[in-house]
């Protein structure tokens, strides 16, 4: 990337453009070069937080996000990127304490705004969510992004038709809005509109082909054609739904299960039927090993033969 | 003028192009026994060189302890009779899945940094010689390990 003018606001601006159409990578390359010259600048750290929170390495997003308050301890937009990573984490009650920091002390932010209500949203404090989102669209009624949140809030609460009037009027408003776009696809997809929400993941990921949201809307997708790959989305969704610990128990406990149950067949004299489970396990496990290979490799041929409709 | 350089980028260092899929020193677990599991994960280790090495490293530490601790218990509660009546396959699946816990631990850890390091373009070997050493070496050293582990406070 070519920087002619190596100024920090002109490097936060490149890099707020690029975040602003979902190309994270260009974003964080630009901030890496303003963070070269100015490597004490708290906004530069907590910008380069949320690039990184985008992208879901969450590691160097806490780093960054940490190292931003710290050097800027009563900046609103460092407590608004901590709250957006510890949200990221499930640690709702610590995501909310600086939202609710970040929003008093820039109450007029429609972002900020924005972010509360999706951990609200999560916590399952509907109201409070809809009341935060409804403040956040009097202050900015042609945000994108607030009405791309509004769309997560019905299609979260399963009003598919409600969601769309928001995706389409924040499309209306900026056409290549990756989040609305995303939001969207997934209406469509639980609408068995299978071509057209892959359409809306596919218009995304040219946006950014890294984009994380857009990845798994259009793994949503794989999963929904082809049933023996969609059992091992959703097995494997589930199993990495929680925390590695929980990821870990659940995987030791199916197969200590499966382990005392083929001993006991055992001891009771039932070797052929032991025999019978020990082989349904091993192809259980086969099917685990294989499974992500197969997926992976079939999402890649999607995302190289892929193209858009002409009408799209 | 130095790049700033964001902390979960990779530092390549001279054990680089021996990094390979977590997912691999996991098998080797299945092929070669949790030691020579656990040696390669280490050595896994150094090559990914992530922020998160030294955690990796000191749960790598607590598992070849736990190994030993864990055989070496077994061979004092054998030999006072404390566990004669149980079926030792229930013995060999506590020890297993203590073993897996520390396997599956590494893994997650390891998985992490080697996407990153992958999302870099950074060079990953072929697990096959490793796979073939957890194949023909592996068991044998597992299986020297735990003899002289229940043999030796007996």
């Amino acid at each position: 990337m070519d920087y002619n003018d190596n100024s920090i606001d002109n490097l936060i601006e490149q890099a707020s453009q690029r975040y602003r159409y979902g190309d994270y990578n260009g974003g964080i390359e630009a901030l890496k070069v303003a963070l070269s010259i100015a490597p004490n600048n708290g906004v530069l750290h907590s910008y380069l937080s949320f690039g990184l929170i985008k992208q879901k390495r969450i590691y160097a997003a806490e780093y960054e996000a940490k190292l931003g308050l710290e050097l800027d301890p009563n900046s609103a937009y460092a407590h608004y990127v901590l709250g957006c990573l510890l949200h990221v984490k499930k640690d709702y009650q610590a995501a909310l304490t600086h939202l609710e920091q970040a929003t008093a002390l820039d109450p007029e932010n429609p972002s900020f705004l924005e972010a509360l209500s999706a951990v609200l949203l999560d916590k399952g404090r509907l109201e409070e969510a809809k009341s935060t989102l409804t403040r956040a669209l009097e202050i900015a009624p042609d945000d994108p992004d607030v009405l791309a949140k509004f769309g997560d809030l019905w299609l979260h609460l399963n009003d598919l038709n409600q969601a769309q009037v928001y995706y389409n009027e924040a499309l209306m408003i900026e056409p290549q809005h990756s989040g609305s776009l995303i939001g969207k696809g997934h209406c469509l997809l639980r609408q068995g509109e299978i071509t057209e929400s892959k359409e809306h993941a596919i218009w995304a990921l040219q946006q950014d082909p890294n984009d994380h949201d857009a990845l798994t809307l259009l793994t949503n997708i794989k999963a929904r054609q082809n049933a023996a790959m969609g059992v091992w989305w959703r097995l494997n969704t589930w199993l990495v739904s929680g925390s590695n610990t929980r990821t870990i128990l659940l995987l030791i406990t199916a197969y200590i299960v499966f382990r005392v149950f083929a001993i006991g067949l055992d001891d009771a004299g039932f070797e052929t039927i032991g025999s019978v489970v020990s082989m349904l396990w091993l192809g259980i496990v086969a099917y685990m090993w294989v499974g992500p290979v197969w997926f992976n490799k079939k999402l890649k041929a999607e995302l190289e033969t892929v193209t858009l409709d002409k009408t799209f | 003028m130095h790049g700033y350089q964001i902390i979960d980028e990779p530092k390549s260092n001279k054990l680089s192009h021996t990094t390979v899929d977590p997912m691999w020193p996991l098998l080797g677990f299945m092929l070669g026994g949790p030691l020579f599991s656990w040696a390669w994960s280490t050595l896994n280790s150094f090559a990914l060189n992530s922020p998160s090495r030294n955690k990796e490293l000191v749960i790598i530490g607590c598992a070849f302890i736990s190994f030993f601790a864990l055989y070496t218990g077994v061979s004092v509660l054998q030999s006072n009779g404390t566990i004669n009546g149980i079926n030792p396959q229930y013995i060999n699946l506590f020890i297993i899945s203590i073993e897996l816990i520390f396997c599956y631990k590494i893994f997650l850890m390891q998985k992490e940094s080697f996407d990153i390091y992958e999302y870099f373009d950074g060079k990953v070997a072929t697990p096959v010689f490793g796979l073939f050493l957890a194949l023909f070496f592996g068991k044998k050293l597992e299986i020297f390990a735990i003899t002289h582990l229940l043999t030796g406070t007996q």
